[in-house]
């Protein structure tokens, strides 16, 4: 028994150090912690918050808006997971004045619940408890949390640090599928997977966040922030092979906002849409294309912001 | 508890210390241990059904002490077919009731009388049909008189829960578990270090290549119309491997698990994809449950004694029966009946025993013969695993027709680089080993400390960097 355990002991300990060191390095090499110390370091100037998914995230950097600006955005966001941060942060930002919820079409039929791979995150980075009870042991370590997932960020660092780079934002250029198959949308016709993104449907979670996103507005209305509903660039493709039913739900939400004083709908999924090279996939914008849709997002926030209502 | 979870690897070497180290001088202690770590494993998913699973073996634990008391055939027989009853009726509630009318109804509508049928929401308790077999050879085992029935409430509950092995087997038979919690257990290094081994190689065979596999082959299942044939054969093919991977993987994981306890379970898997016919396929693949229905079903059928008739019709027996244990579906049926029409002119030919050793014994590589013969029979077995996948049978009967269309023969349209490398570890490891028990099956060979363990730290490598997205075991389900 002794020489089983010593044996083991000698054999698991250079797996135990290269944990260790795997956890080091992904606690201090994310986006979720680069944008929760920006957001610490300054709330007390923040006027815009933006909410969403990747497609948001991808779609607007920061670095490119001229009022500070908490980027809330993350890779896999659903309304759910939104709320729960905009709950958590509301109080703590004295200057917001204007918040983004993503209304792309896959916004509404999403929701995480307790299993959501990404719930450590928010809990370690934000302080948000998405899961049906007190947080699991699992999850309070990113190593544990996701082991694979985290020692592939960790090699993948190492060797090519600059793939996985981001600002003070923690906005991160998306290198995407197009690319890699030189935009040849044909290419794109016989896979699949690139053609016909977010087809699912859960109407339970879509029930649940258009009563969500109403509660935010209302909220919102009642703190005299305004609510921006934004659908960022789509690449032609993914516009084409929408899934109709789920188009028109989301649709008739946004039907119910166009006339409410202080919610704005600003749909851009079209605006690009034959820009082939200013998209990383058939939803998301690459850098180049970020940085023409961050500028341009930029001046309608302004303008916003400076009450003129050319945007209503 | 999932065994490729961090709470996994946090409760084995917690029950591990205390079995060895504080309960190991009492094997009542020991029993007892491990009978409350199985119900923690358990209840880990849904403490509620740590009832159910207390009630179905207490059936069977009283049944066989009242067995013991009674020798009229009469009273026997009732008390052996209560403990069927108890345990299949909790079974079919479970698992069948929601199947069973939607049939009815379906069958009525069809005939022309539209009846409303109603649907419960039943959860399945997990691993419910693993448990309630192993619990049924309990009780057939005492009746036949092949087994004294116990008087330890302890050992037996540590039999019926026994963590390892609860929620997917293998599906012990109390004649081979029972006897082991009732003798002391010493704790033998070499066997402890070969479990080791073989836990490793089967996170291997879960995280690298099922749930790798997993990925193409629910996204090619999920969009069956989009893919040309090329790629519907792929995702066939990797469903096979995801399947195996995932099956065989928690085999082995149990069963170097057992062995850490000082346990030895039955095998469960040996290979079976070198099979060079079906036969020899179902002699390879979850060896536990084909047993178990040879044992409990096939043979008190007359097994192959009768005319040729009455073999064809046990053996469809048994393949439905088979086929049905691990679903309610239709497609699971026909899954079963596939391979009984597969299996059936063997037998009836009397060609079911040709292949009883390994393929290519004393040889690296099999013959032309052989490889034609193992090819054929994995390409079967894929075929009919396109049943097993599929949502319904037409959903498997279109997967088949788009895979059979002029587009066979085109590039598939996946980049498959990240799975195909996993798959062929796999079968190269496995090749090598075939004679062994595992693919990291060591004992007895002089490999140099170095050489084994820069062997382990590369496949503890690949799974944290190759391993595919935590899914489920598929067997969990059934």
């Amino acid at each position: 028994m002794k020489r089983f355990l010593l044996l083991s002991l000698v054999f698991g300990l250079p797996i135990l150090l290269v944990g260790i060191s795997v956890e080091f390095y992904n606690r201090n090499h994310n986006t979720y912690k680069a944008k929760a110390d920006y957001v610490e370091k300054n709330k007390d100037q923040i006027e815009l918050a933006i909410f969403g998914s990747s497609q948001n995230w991808h779609a607007i950097n920061p670095e490119y808006l001229t009022i500070k600006t908490a980027p809330f955005a993350h890779g896999g966001g659903a309304m759910n997971i939104d709320y729960l941060v905009y709950e958590r942060f509301k109080a703590e930002l004295p200057k917001l004045k204007a918040i983004v919820f993503e209304i792309s079409y896959q916004s509404f039929e999403r929701k995480w619940n307790s299993n959501w791979s990404n719930n450590h995150l928010f809990w370690m980075y934000y302080g948000i408890n998405n899961y049906d009870g007190p947080v699991p042991l699992s999850e309070r370590l990113l190593i544990t949390a996701n082991p694979m997932a985290y020692s592939k960020k960790f090699i993948q660092g190492i060797r090519h640090p600059e793939r996985s780079a981001y600002n003070e934002f923690g906005y991160m250029p998306r290198n995407g599928s197009l690319a890699r198959i030189k935009y040849d949308t044909s290419k794109i016709y016989s896979t699949p997977s690139l053609k016909r993104r977010h087809h699912k449907t859960n109407l339970n979670a879509y029930q649940f966040n258009s009563d969500l996103l109403n509660k935010i507005i209302h909220d919102c209305i009642a703190m005299k922030i305004k609510v921006i509903l934004l659908s960022p660039p789509k690449f032609y493709i993914y516009n084409r092979h929408m899934e109709a039913g789920k188009l028109k739900r989301r649709n008739s939400i946004l039907d119910n906002y166009k006339n409410i004083d202080q919610v704005y709908i600003w749909n851009y999924e079209r605006t690009f849409e034959f820009k082939n090279e200013w998209f990383a996939d058939p939803d998301h914008l690459n850098d180049e294309g970020s940085k023409q849709f961050s500028k341009i997002f930029n001046e309608r926030v302004l303008s916003l912001m400076e009450d003129s209502g050319i945007n209503k | 508890m999932l065994f490729n979870s961090i709470e996994f690897a946090i409760f084995l070497p917690i029950v591990f210390g205390l079995y060895w180290f504080v309960a190991n001088r009492n094997l009542k202690l020991q029993n007892l241990l491990i009978v409350a770590s199985s119900f923690i494993f358990y209840g880990w998913w849904d403490w509620r059904f740590l009832l159910l699973l207390i009630f179905s073996a207490s059936v069977d634990y009283f049944v066989g002490i009242a067995l013991e008391k009674t020798s009229d055939l009469k009273k026997r027989k009732i008390l052996v077919a209560t403990s069927i009853l108890v345990n299949l009726g909790i079974l079919g509630f479970f698992k069948y009731f929601n199947f069973f009318v939607d049939s009815f109804v379906d069958a009525f509508t069809l005939l022309g009388v539209p009846l409303s049928g109603i649907s419960l929401k039943i959860v399945l308790p997990v691993g419910i049909s693993f448990y309630t077999f192993q619990a049924l050879s309990y009780s057939i085992d005492v009746y036949k008189k092949k087994l004294e029935p116990t008087h330890d409430p302890v050992a037996y509950f540590a039999f019926i829960s026994f963590f390892p092995q609860l929620v997917a087997g293998p599906i012990e038979r109390a004649t081979h578990l029972l006897p082991q919690f009732y003798t002391k257990r010493t704790f033998d290094y070499a066997k402890a270090v070969d479990g080791m081994r073989q836990i490793l190689w089967g996170l291997f065979k879960k995280i690298v290549v099922a749930d790798n596999c997993a990925v193409f082959a629910n996204r090619i299942f999920d969009n069956y119309t989009d893919y040309s044939g090329s790629t519907l054969l792929i995702g066939a093919i990797f469903f096979a491997f995801q399947i195996y991977g995932d099956f065989s993987g928690y085999s082995d994981i149990a069963i170097g698990t057992a062995r850490l306890f000082g346990f030895s379970l039955m095998r469960n898997f040996a290979y079976p994809y070198f099979s060079r016919d079906i036969a020899e396929f179902w002699r390879r693949w979850h060896i536990s449950l084909t047993t178990w229905f040879r044992d409990y079903v096939y043979i008190p059928l007359g097994g192959s004694q009768g005319g040729t008739g009455e073999k064809a019709r046990n053996t469809f027996i048994v393949f439905l029966l088979s086929g049905f244990w691990h679903g309610a579906n239709w497609t699971f049926i026909a899954w079963g009946l596939l391979n009984a029409l597969y299996f059936v002119p063997l037998l009836l030919l009397n060609k079911n025993r040709i292949n009883t050793d390994t393929a290519a014994l004393n040889r690296i590589l099999p013959t032309l013969k052989e490889t034609l013969q193992i090819v054929i029979t994995f390409f079967l077995t894929t075929f009919a695993w396109i049943f097993f996948r599929a949502k319904n049978i037409g959903e498997a009967l279109a997967f088949t027709k788009g895979m059979f269309s002029k587009k066979l023969l085109t590039i598939p349209s996946e980049d498959l680089t990240k799975v195909i490398i996993p798959v062929i570890i796999l079968v190269t490891a496995e090749w090598l080993q075939r004679n062994r028990q595992h693919a990291l099956d060591f004992e007895g060979r002089k490999i140099y400390r170095p050489i084994r363990w820069a062997t382990y730290y590369a496949i503890v490598s690949i799974i944290f960097l190759l391993g595919g997205q935590q899914q489920e075991f598929i067997y969990f389900q059934f």
